[in-house]
């Protein structure tokens, strides 16, 4: 038997949740919603980083993986789009419920490397609550970064999740600038319609210097690394986070991989660098 | 020293008095061992089990001691409001009786799993802590046989705690562990003085070359080849099933009023909802793709990741793959399949 490196990051059975409530619902979109939970004595459930996983679920029902969208002294949040049977369960959660957390899982956004550069964070969808894990980070640390971008697009202006910051607060933000597209159903003072790959080139940012962080739908990840690419944003530089099925979180039960990693464990951040290094299915 | 066989029914019976001695033994469709189809698996000794350290592979590998079929992994129970977590308690106090080389070095794999990279899985520590292994050099092998192809030595078994070799009328048994050598000290009572003999010169159908493998497949990843391969597969999942180093598991609950436990089962990568995600998703729809997963995963993905290959050689896959898809066949392919390219 091989000497067991006791370098478990979790105290106890690492597969077992822990109890805890839900003490805040907000209704984001008609299928989007965030979640705050805590323990049941009130505490935080596990300290989390920027861009961690974590595994949220109710009892008979079954867990998922979401990354955690946002974390105070005494709460973390989830936010989740209803698109399956579990998800589905979350949403007919009320406050004070009683549900199941464990975590956190996998790596983090870089955000001691990326101090000093300019941060270009393009979201589509349910893609913008990971990539706000970073931006939250860099404007609570305002004066460790450059300029910020924010692009976020959605389907219908419906579908645009955190409105309020979206709109009011981090427009307002020093140095930083909100741009926001829909693909149609566009009431024309908000947003505009527009794809958002070829937008990119017209920011005008000073590519040398940019650091890109990018989540949304395969079409979105497919034309936007291109035209960062084109740019002449180097690999390193555009950071993603990457999604698969996961069930344990720990690297173990094997259906999380690309190639040899394990998104889980291995990611979810990974560089375009070394997402262009996977031997992708 | 040696353990004369007339006394290894005797052993058996002492040490079944002190843990739970899972053993290769013979059975039926009906669960007993006369007539009828036979298979053979690590089953819990008892007085007259039809025991069998003749045969080289049994049907069952001993991973279910390990990694059982189906195991609870917490039980919860909600009263109005308030639910309670019950984790699943574990005592495992057993004793593997004649693993031969494939299924020990299978069992190293687990161990890389689940022992290390960050996290330790809690239900696997206590129950591999609480497992000595005794290992049993090869006389005989199978025509699916290949162990050799990956660098194993059929006469040791890779970390167990003691190795038997037979020595005609007796097993020479020799602890290799600080756990085997506390144990072997039990065992006195049975075994007179030998000396160990020379291990058998086994004869094997085929040995492959396996050096570059790794590195061969990455090249091939996208060649027809994987196409062809999984025309016939029938995504059955015997061979992960029958894989004594196939580890992936899926986690699942079951209710019954307000109570339920949450459980995990093996799994199959070649399963359609392996990897399927919410909304139906899936990163690998094809038969194809998860096939190629499964080749990728056994013989390059792991060796990557811990170092060496994830497949032992023991050829189950082989033998009670319905439609004949042959691992070994693969790698023979595979330096075919890059010279072509």
């Amino acid at each position: 038997m091989i000497e067991i490196g006791h370098d478990c990051t979790c105290e106890g059975n690492p597969l077992v949740p822990q109890v805890c409530k839900v003490i805040e619902i907000t209704t984001e979109t008609s299928d989007v919603s965030s979640f705050k939970v805590q323990t049941l004595d009130g505490g935080l459930p596990f300290e989390f980083v920027p861009g961690q996983l974590g595994m949220f679920g109710i009892a008979p029902h079954g867990e998922c993986m979401f990354c955690v969208s946002m974390g105070g002294p005494d709460w973390l949040e989830f936010t989740v789009k209803r698109v399956g049977t579990v998800t589905k369960r979350i949403h007919q959660l009320h406050v004070g419920q009683q549900v199941i957390v464990r975590g956190p899982y996998g790596n983090h956004w870089p955000t001691e490397q990326c101090k000093g550069r300019d941060m270009l964070f393009i979201a589509g969808g349910i893609g913008l609550p990971p990539v706000r894990t970073f931006l939250l980070h860099c404007l609570a640390n305002r004066a460790d970064y450059g300029r910020i971008d924010l692009v976020y697009s959605a389907s219908t202006k419906h579908d645009l999740v955190f409105k309020e910051q979206l709109f009011e607060l981090w427009p307002n933000e020093p140095n930083t600038h909100v741009h926001i597209s829909v693909y149609k159903d566009c009431d024309g003072n908000t947003c505009t319609i527009s794809f958002t790959a070829p937008f990119l080139e017209d920011l005008g940012l000073d590519v040398s210097n940019t650091t890109a962080v990018l989540c949304g739908g395969p079409s979105l990840y497919r034309t936007c690394s291109k035209a960062l690419a084109n740019m002449g944003i180097a690999d390193e530089n555009i950071l993603t986070t990457l999604e698969m099925r996961m069930k344990c979180g720990i690297g173990k039960c094997g259906r999380c991989n690309v190639g040899e990693k394990y998104i889980c464990l291995d990611g979810p951040v990974f560089t375009q660098a070394e997402v262009n290094a996977m031997l992708k299915d | 020293m040696i353990l004369k066989k007339e006394k290894l029914g005797s052993l058996l019976d002492m040490l079944a008095g002190t843990a739970t001695v899972l053993v290769p033994t013979a059975f039926n469709a009906e669960g007993g061992s006369e007539g009828g189809e036979k298979a053979t698996g690590f089953l819990p000794y008892q007085a007259g089990s039809a025991v069998d350290l003749g045969t080289v592979k049994t049907t069952r590998s001993p991973k279910d001691a390990l990694l059982p079929q189906t195991e609870t992994l917490y039980s919860y129970e909600q009263r109005g409001e308030d639910v309670t977590l019950t984790e699943t308690v574990n005592n495992t106090n057993q004793i593997l009786f004649g693993v031969r080389s494939c299924d020990a070095y299978s069992i190293a794999c687990l161990d890389e799993v689940f022992l290390t990279r960050t996290f330790v899985d809690t239900l696997y520590y206590e129950r591999r802590l609480g497992t000595l292994i005794v290992g049993l050099g090869c006389t005989a092998t199978e025509r699916s046989c290949f162990c050799t192809s990956f660098e194993l030595d059929p006469a040791v078994a890779p970390g167990v705690d003691i190795q038997l070799t037979d020595a005609g009328d007796g097993y020479f048994a020799e602890a290799l562990t600080t756990k085997g050598t506390e144990a072997l000290d039990a065992w006195k009572p049975f075994l007179t003085e030998g000396t160990k003999p020379t291990p058998a010169e086994l004869e094997f159908t085929f040995k492959l070359d396996t050096a570059k493998l790794g590195e061969q497949l990455k090249t091939m990843f996208e060649d027809p080849y994987w196409q062809d391969l999984s025309m016939k597969c029938l995504g059955c999942g015997t061979c992960a099933f029958v894989c004594p180093s196939c580890y992936c598991f899926d986690m699942s609950q079951n209710n019954k009023g307000s109570e339920g436990y949450r459980f995990r089962t093996w799994d199959s990568c070649t399963f359609v909802d392996y990897s399927m995600m919410a909304g139906f998703h899936n990163p690998r729809p094809t038969k194809m793709k998860r096939l190629r997963n499964r080749f990728m995963h056994k013989l390059c993905f792991y060796q990557e990741r811990y170092g060496n290959s994830l497949c032992c050689g023991c050829g189950r896959c082989i033998e009670l793959c319905p439609v004949g898809i042959d691992i070994s066949r693969v790698i023979e392919d595979v330096e075919r399949v890059v010279a072509h390219d």
